[in-house]
């Protein structure tokens, strides 16, 4: 498999749309899958975004100076452009009733996912990020770092407190 | 927050369908192919209204320049908002975002 790289440098050299079509299938799942909880379950306007980053990362590509891992950029570009979203519309989902036993039943994988992504609601938005990041896409803190622009010790705890206030709520929903 | 917590907690949050999509693919791809297409009618606008102008004076390029002389005795302030137009339309053209 090409690495990434070798992809990047097609892509500037000559705009290769064949190689940067095998990037985007390479971290859509990484990318809809962080933006989907960051939205906490507004699944389309998730997609819109990463469209959105995606398209970003193909004009911006030329600045991108390997400093950090891709993955890690492409990253931040999506949360920044979350951000932009969150700056013009933003809506709250109401979590208090969910049906916690959908966890344990054997029910569609959608309706999980689903579940998961608007738990995500009783999080304020760095915490979302930082959660998100550190424990389902399992960057490390100086890569969230990275990404957020915040200090290590600001991300971690973060991350404490969002697990916390997390565990807190599916206890309480049990 | 025990282990058994953290350890829960931990397995719910890594879990998700796996999201690949050929669809989403193709739409981005769609999608920078219309910008292109969009930037290349621009520059072949370009390029045209260029030649118009510039074919006109090939016949009096021998008449010692006459149109850089006629040019260049407009007023300062005339000549500036030109440059500087062509020299906005040009950065504009370039730029990969536009």
């Amino acid at each position: 498999m090409v690495d990434d790289n070798t992809l990047i440098a097609r892509i500037i050299s000559n705009g290769d749309q064949h190689a940067f079509a095998t990037l985007i299938k390479k971290y859509q799942g990484a990318i809809r899958q962080f933006l989907r909880r960051l939205t906490a379950g507004e699944q389309a306007t998730a997609d819109d975004i990463a469209q959105e980053a995606f398209l970003r990362i193909y004009q911006k590509l030329d600045t991108f100076l390997g400093q950090s891992s891709f993955s890690t950029w492409a990253h931040k570009i999506a949360y920044n452009c979350f951000l932009k979203y969150k700056q013009k519309v933003y809506h709250q989902y109401e979590i208090d009733g969910f049906d916690f036993s959908i966890l344990e039943a054997k029910v569609e994988d959608i309706e999980k996912d689903l579940l998961i992504e608007r738990l995500m609601n009783c999080l304020d938005i760095t915490e979302r990020t930082c959660v998100t990041l550190s424990v389902s896409a399992g960057m490390s803190h100086q890569e969230i770092s990275t990404i957020t622009e915040l200090p290590l010790g600001t991300v971690k705890s973060h991350i404490n407190r969002g697990k916390q206030k997390l565990m807190d709520k599916v206890n309480h929903q049990k | 927050m025990n282990t058994d917590d953290d350890s829960f907690l931990n397995s719910l949050l890594q879990y998700h369908t796996r999201l690949v999509d050929q669809q989403f693919v193709d739409n981005i791809i769609n999608n920078i192919k219309a910008k292109n297409k969009f930037r290349l009618k621009v520059m072949i606008v370009a390029i045209f209204l260029a030649c118009s102008l510039a074919i006109p004076l090939l016949g009096s390029i021998t008449e010692e320049f006459a149109f850089l002389n006629a040019f260049t005795s407009l007023s300062p302030y005339i000549i500036t908002f030109f440059l500087l137009s062509v020299l906005g339309f040009c950065a504009w053209l370039t730029n990969e975002s536009f």
